[in-house]
C-alpha cells in the first residue's frame, strides 16, 4: 500500500468514531455542593469583565449566575465595569447614563491587560495562563472548567468575616479571621471589596436595550486598596485578624444589597489563595 | 465543510499542523484526507480536526460518458474535530461530525452548483450551548452566453458556527468556510459596510446579470457597452424559541423578520477610445449594523454609492487610473467622499494615492481626512510595498472573511516572495 493510500485509510479509521450525538440528559448533577462542619473549603473567585454597552456580556452573566447555581455561595462573582464598554452615555440621554465605573474595577482590568480586548472575559481565581507569567484570560464558555478545577482543591486558608454598618456615616467595617492550614511560602495580600448585587438599570442584551436589568455582584470599591494589605509570608497554624473601615460609594449604594468579599492573594503569581464573602447587613 | 486559511493582512491564521493526502486513483475520481491540529495564532490547541473528501467527475471516469454533454460531478466530505468535555455540568460531545455532499451539473450554456451541510449537535460558546443541529444550503444556476450571463444564488445557513475549540468566537479556529452571496466588493467606499456571513443564521439570495451591447451598436457605440445589475438580500432565519437546551426550531423555507443586508447594484463600463474607458456604477445598500458589527448603534444604515472610474492607457505598459466616490446615508459617520489616482507602470512599479473624506461626520471634529499612498515594486515572485496611511476603523474583510480594525496611522513596508 502506498503512503498516501495508508494515510487515507487511517484517517478514514479515526473518523469512524467522529461523531457523539448528544440524545439527552445534556446535564449533570456535577458541581459538588457546599461542604458542611467545621472544615474549610476552597472558594473560587469568577471575575466577570462586563460593560451595559457590550450586547454579548449578558451571555457571561447568565453562564454566572448558572454557575452559581451549581456551586453555591463557594463560588463568589464580582462584576468589575471597565473599558469603554462601561463609558456612560451623556446625561439625557435616553439610556446607559449610569455610571458603574470605579478605581478599583477599572485598576483590575488594567493591570490584568484586560482592557482593549473583545469583551466579555473573565478571571477564575486569577489563575495563571500555563506556562506564563501571566493571569489566564477567559472567555465565559471556559469559566465551568476552571472553577470545577480550583473548587476541588484542598484550602490552604480560610477566611471569616464580620460585618458591621453605620447607616448614619455610611461607613462599613469588616473584621476579618485569617486561618493559614498550610504554608504560604509566597508573600500573600489580603484585599477586601465592597459589591453590590442587583442593580436594576439599563444594559445591552444582544440586539435589545434593557430597561430594568438587574445588574448581579457589581464591584463598587475597596476597603483597603485595589490589592490590601501586604501580609508578608505565612506559616500554617498562623491566626490573623485584621479590621478595615471605609465609606460605601456611590452616594445611591444601597446598603441593603452590599456584600464585603475578602480575597487572600499570592503576592508574586497573583494566584487567589482563598475568597469569602458575606452580606454587609 | 473544511477550510484552512491564512491570511496575514487580515491577521487570520488557522492554517493545520498535521498530514494531508491526496489519492487519485484514476482519472476523475480524487480522494483527500486531513488530520491536525488548528493554529490558533502562535498556539496550537490540543483539540483534533480531521477530515476526508471524495470527487468523482463523472464524465472522466467513467469512458463511455466522455462524450456527453451533459457533465455531471459529485461530491461528499466528512470533517469531525475531537475537544475533551470540559464542563462538568455538561455532556458534551467530544466528537462533534458534520458531513456535505455537493453535485455539479453542467450543459451548455446552463451550470448548476449545489453543496448541503450538516453538522451534528455542537454546543459552544458561539451558539450558547444549544444542543441544535446545524445545516447549510447553498446553490448556484447561472447562465452565460457571449455578451450574457446571468447567476442566481440561493443560501440558507443554521447553526453551522463550526470551531475545533468550542469555547472561542470572533475569526479564530473556524473550520469550516461559509460564502457569501452578495458581491465581494472592490471600491473603497463600498467597504464601508461589508456583509459577512452570519454563520448562526441567515437566509437569502442574490441574482446578477451582465450584457453586452454589440459595438457599432446604437447603445454599444464604436466599442461596446456593458451593463451589469445585481441584487443581493439576507435576512435571519425563521426562529421559534424553546425554553429547553435546543434554544430554537426552524423552518426550512421561512424567512424571519429581521433583514441583516441588502443591496443594489447597476454598473455601466464604456470603452471610450482605444486607450481608455469608463466604469459608471451606482449601490444602493441596507446593512444591520447591530447584527453584523456588534455596535450599539441605529440598527440600519441606509446608503447610496455612486462610483466614476476612469482609466487612460499611455502605452501598453503604462496607464493611470482614476477612481472618484460620494457615499450618501444618513446614518452612522455620514457622507464621504473619495478620490484616488494611481499609476501602473508595468510590470514593475504601481503607484497610487487617495483621499477619503468623512465630510459628513455630524461631528465636525471627526471629519478626517483618509490618506493613503503607497508605493508597490513587483520583480519575478518578489513584491515590495511602502504605504504610508491613515486606515479608518471598520470592517477589514479578505476572501469572504471579516474582522474589525481600529483606526490607524503609519508606514508600513511588506515584503512578499514566492518561490
Amino acid at each position: 500500500m502506498k503512503l498516501h493510500q495508508l494515510a487515507l485509510s487511517a484517517i478514514t479509521a479515526l473518523l469512524i468514531s467522529g461523531c457523539d450525538k448528544i440524545e439527552g440528559p445534556y446535564g449533570t448533577n456535577n458541581g459538588g455542593g457546599p461542604i458542611g462542619g467545621d472544615t474549610i473549603v476552597q472558594n473560587v473567585l469568577l471575575e466577570d469583565f462586563t460593560g451595559h454597552t457590550c450586547q454579548a456580556c449578558p451571555n457571561a452573566h447568565r453562564e454566572a449566575t448558572r454557575l452559581h447555581d451549581i456551586y453555591g455561595d463557594r463560588l463568589i462573582i464580582l462584576a468589575l465595569h471597565a473599558d469603554f464598554w462601561a463609558d456612560p452615555y451623556p446625561a439625557g440621554a435616553p439610556y446607559f447614563t449610569y455610571d458603574f465605573r470605579n478605581p478599583t474595577a477599572t485598576a483590575i482590568a488594567t493591570d490584568f491587560n484586560v482592557i482593549g480586548q473583545p469583551f466579555p472575559k473573565g478571571m477564575v481565581h486569577r489563575m495563571l495562563n500555563p506556562g506564563t507569567s501571566d493571569q489566564l484570560i477567559l472567555d465565559w464558555a471556559g469559566w465551568e472548567s476552571k472553577v470545577d478545577q480550583w473548587i476541588n482543591t484542598v484550602a490552604k486558608a480560610g477566611i471569616e468575616i464580620a460585618t458591621s454598618y453605620d447607616s448614619g456615616n455610611k461607613n462599613m467595617t469588616a473584621d476579618i479571621d485569617l486561618k493559614v492550614v498550610s504554608d504560604l511560602t509566597d508573600p500573600v495580600s489580603l484585599a477586601v471589596y465592597f459589591v453590590e448585587d442587583s442593580i436594576v438599570n439599563w444594559q445591552k442584551d444582544g440586539s435589545t436595550n434593557v430597561q430594568n436589568y438587574i445588574h448581579r455582584h457589581v464591584l463598587r470599591g475597596s476597603l483597603n486598596g485595589t490589592y490590601g494589605e501586604d501580609l508578608g509570608a505565612l506559616t500554617a497554624g498562623t491566626e490573623l485578624t485584621k479590621s478595615y473601615t471605609g465609606q460605601l460609594t456611590p452616594a445611591d449604594a444601597d446598603a441593603a444589597h452590599i456584600y464585603i468579599v475578602a480575597i487572600l492573594t499570592n503576592n508574586v503569581t497573583k494566584e487567589v489563595i482563598q475568597v469569602e464573602e458575606v452580606k454587609l447587613q | 465543510m473544511f477550510r484552512s486559511y491564512w491570511e496575514p493582512n487580515l491577521g487570520l491564521d488557522n492554517s493545520m499542523d498535521g498530514l494531508r493526502a491526496v489519492f487519485t486513483p484514476k482519472p476523475g475520481i480524487t480522494f483527500k484526507g486531513v488530520i491536525g491540529r488548528q493554529r490558533d495564532f502562535f498556539t496550537y490547541p490540543e483539540n483534533v480536526v480531521r477530515g476526508v473528501d471524495g470527487d468523482i467527475q463523472i464524465n472522466d471516469a467513467i469512458p463511455f460518458l466522455s462524450g456527453m454533454k451533459l457533465r455531471i460531478g459529485l461530491g461528499g466530505s466528512f470533517v469531525s474535530k475531537f475537544q475533551k468535555d470540559d464542563k462538568p455540568s455538561l455532556i458534551l460531545p467530544e466528537n462533534v461530525g458534520a458531513y456535505a455532499g455537493r453535485i455539479n451539473l453542467r450543459y451548455g450554456k446552463l451550470a448548476f452548483d449545489a453543496e448541503y451541510a450538516y453538522k451534528i449537535n455542537d454546543p459552544s460558546q458561539a451558539n450558547l450551548f444549544t444542543y441544535n443541529y446545524g445545516e447549510a444550503l447553498f446553490a448556484n444556476l447561472t447562465y452565460t452566453q457571449k455578451g450574457l450571463g446571468i447567476r442566481l444564488s440561493a443560501k440558507r445557513v443554521d447553526n453551522m458556527d463550526y470551531r475545533s475549540d468550542r469555547g472561542v468566537t470572533g475569526t479564530r479556529l473556524l473550520i469550516n468556510y461559509l460564502p457569501a452571496v452578495n458581491r465581494q466588493q472592490t471600491y473603497r467606499l463600498a467597504t464601508l459596510y461589508p456583509y459577512a456571513t452570519q454563520a448562526l443564521g441567515e437566509m437569502g439570495g442574490s441574482t446578477e446579470i451582465y450584457y453586452t451591447f454589440k459595438p457599432k451598436s446604437a447603445l454599444g457605440g464604436e466599442y461596446g457597452t456593458t451593463i451589469m445589475t445585481n441584487f443581493a438580500g439576507v435576512s435571519d432565519i425563521d426562529r421559534k424559541n424553546l425554553d429547553d437546551t435546543l434554544g430554537y426550531v426552524s423552518d426550512f423555507t421561512t424567512i424571519g423578520d429581521d433583514r441583516f443586508y441588502q443591496e443594489v447594484t447597476f454598473e455601466v463600463t464604456k470603452k471610450l477610445s482605444k486607450k481608455s474607458k469608463v466604469i459608471v456604477s451606482y449601490l444602493y445598500q441596507i446593512y444591520d449594523r447591530v447584527k453584523i458589527e456588534g455596535k450599539i448603534a441605529e440598527k440600519q444604515v441606509t446608503s447610496h454609492l455612486g462610483v466614476v472610474e476612469y482609466t487612460y492607457k499611455f502605452s501598453s505598459t503604462n496607464s493611470i487610473r482614476v477612481d472618484l466616490e460620494h457615499l450618501y446615508t444618513e446614518q452612522d459617520r455620514g457622507n464621504w467622499a473619495m478620490a484616488l489616482v494611481e499609476f501602473d507602470m508595468a510590470p514593475h512599479w504601481t503607484l497610487t494615492v487617495f483621499d477619503e473624506w468623512n465630510y459628513g461626520n455630524d461631528d465636525s471634529k471627526k471629519r478626517f481626512h483618509y490618506f493613503n499612498g503607497s508605493v508597490n515594486y513587483v520583480k519575478g515572485g518578489t513584491r515590495l510595498s511602502l504605504s504610508w496611511a491613515r486606515q479608518r476603523a471598520g470592517l477589514l474583510c479578505v476572501g469572504g472573511v471579516c474582522r474589525f480594525v481600529p483606526a490607524s496611522n503609519g508606514l508600513a513596508l511588506t515584503v512578499s516572495s514566492r518561490f
